[in-house]
């Protein structure tokens, strides 16, 4: 009978909260120990990370689509609405801040959030970030409702150099050009 | 004297038995005529319930087979292969709606093929007879196992569900809302 209460819990309903610091706290030492395995092989680091990300994401789009709404999206605008507000406020307790799009780079959209709640207490060091899970979370949501994309992160310079810090733009770029 | 009136006995005894005997097989051929007739029109089908990946792996079947072999049975199809064929039409279905519960996309007689996506692009296949309601209920329920089966972090996602504790979840949910 044990292994029946597992399936008998109502997962509609509930919103769990948690404490952030110790969510920090793990963060920071999958973080330490990324490093200690592999070192300066900032490559491997970063697809580790990006690895994490996919599967977090793939399951947690699954999670807020039961408890937000029941609908899926088949346009690519109003997924990328529905992550920006729903999926970030749930996940992060804000909305992004905005969808954008560049002249230059037609296939690129980008997401901009300006104080993104998992590098507040995390140093910039320039090589690896947190930010390549949350590409990680991003790469996961947008290829599991079947819109293949690549997700990188840049934080905000100015053109003197200026770092605004931990302000994150977050380029999805998609291959397939029907997505868009 | 005697013998004559034997003899007559005898043949008129034979006759009778004949008439029986002809009367018996008329009726022996009757009986499996209508056997024949009500294996013709009231074909029993066997049901399924398939649970089928983005990338079309298949990650759970339930099928219900016949118990027994009727005297026609090359018009019993397999049950997988009317859902596998079913395919194409709920491709083209699922990838322009935003529901989650495609209704009925296929149809044998007196069965239906009934399909569900959900957000991530997972889809449920059902071959039933029951009516769209019971089995969009049923579809909601299994969806919300599904996820609970998707939290576990040690399960591969797009590999076989292989729980006994899922499995006999759905087998209550298919014997209370489904009466199978």
């Amino acid at each position: 009978m044990k292994k029946f209460q597992f399936f008998d819990k109502n997962i509609r309903q509930q919103r769990p909260e948690l404490n952030f610091c110790t969510f920090n706290y793990i963060f920071a030492e999958y973080i330490c120990y990324l490093k200690r395995k592999h070192g300066n092989d900032y490559d491997e680091m970063n697809s580790k990370m990006e690895q994490l990300g996919v599967s977090v994401g793939i399951r947690l789009y699954e999670v807020v689509s039961l408890r937000e709404r029941n609908k899926r999206e088949t346009k690519l605008v109003e997924q990328l609405r529905f992550i920006q507000g729903i999926f970030w406020k749930h996940l992060f307790g804000r909305q992004a801040e905005s969808i954008e799009r560049l002249k230059d780079r037609p296939n690129d959209y980008l997401i901009r959030d300006e104080n993104p709640l998992l590098l507040k207490y995390i140093s910039e060091e320039g090589h690896i970030s947190p930010a390549q899970f949350m590409c990680g979370i991003l790469k996961g949501v947008l290829n599991a409702s079947g819109f293949t994309c690549q997700v990188s992160y840049q934080f905000k310079t100015d053109e003197r150099g200026v770092s605004y810090y931990p302000h994150t733009v977050f380029i999805l770029s998609f291959e397939d050009a029907r997505d868009l | 004297m005697k013998r004559i009136y034997s003899n007559r006995n005898k043949m008129m005894q034979t006759k009778v038995i004949s008439n029986l005997n002809t009367k018996l097989k008329f009726i022996v051929q009757v009986f499996q005529g209508l056997i024949f007739i009500y294996f013709i029109y009231i074909q029993k089908q066997e049901k399924m319930f398939l649970i089928l990946s983005q990338e079309d792996h298949p990650l759970y079947e339930r099928r219900f087979p016949l118990k027994k072999t009727t005297l026609v049975s090359q018009q019993v199809l397999n049950a997988q292969f009317i859902l596998h064929a079913a395919l194409d039409v709920f491709d083209e279905k699922y990838k322009s709606s935003k529901e989650l519960f495609l209704k009925e996309i296929d149809q044998k007689q007196d069965y239906r093929v009934y399909g569900y996506v959900t957000p991530s692009n997972i889809r449920f296949l059902v071959l039933t007879d029951q009516d769209e309601e019971r089995v969009k209920i049923f579809c909601q329920l299994a969806h919300e196992q599904l996820i609970k089966i998707l939290m576990n972090p040690l399960y591969q996602l797009g590999t076989q569900i292989t729980s006994p504790s899922f499995e006999s979840v759905i087998q209550q949910l298919l014997q209370n809302r489904l009466n199978q």
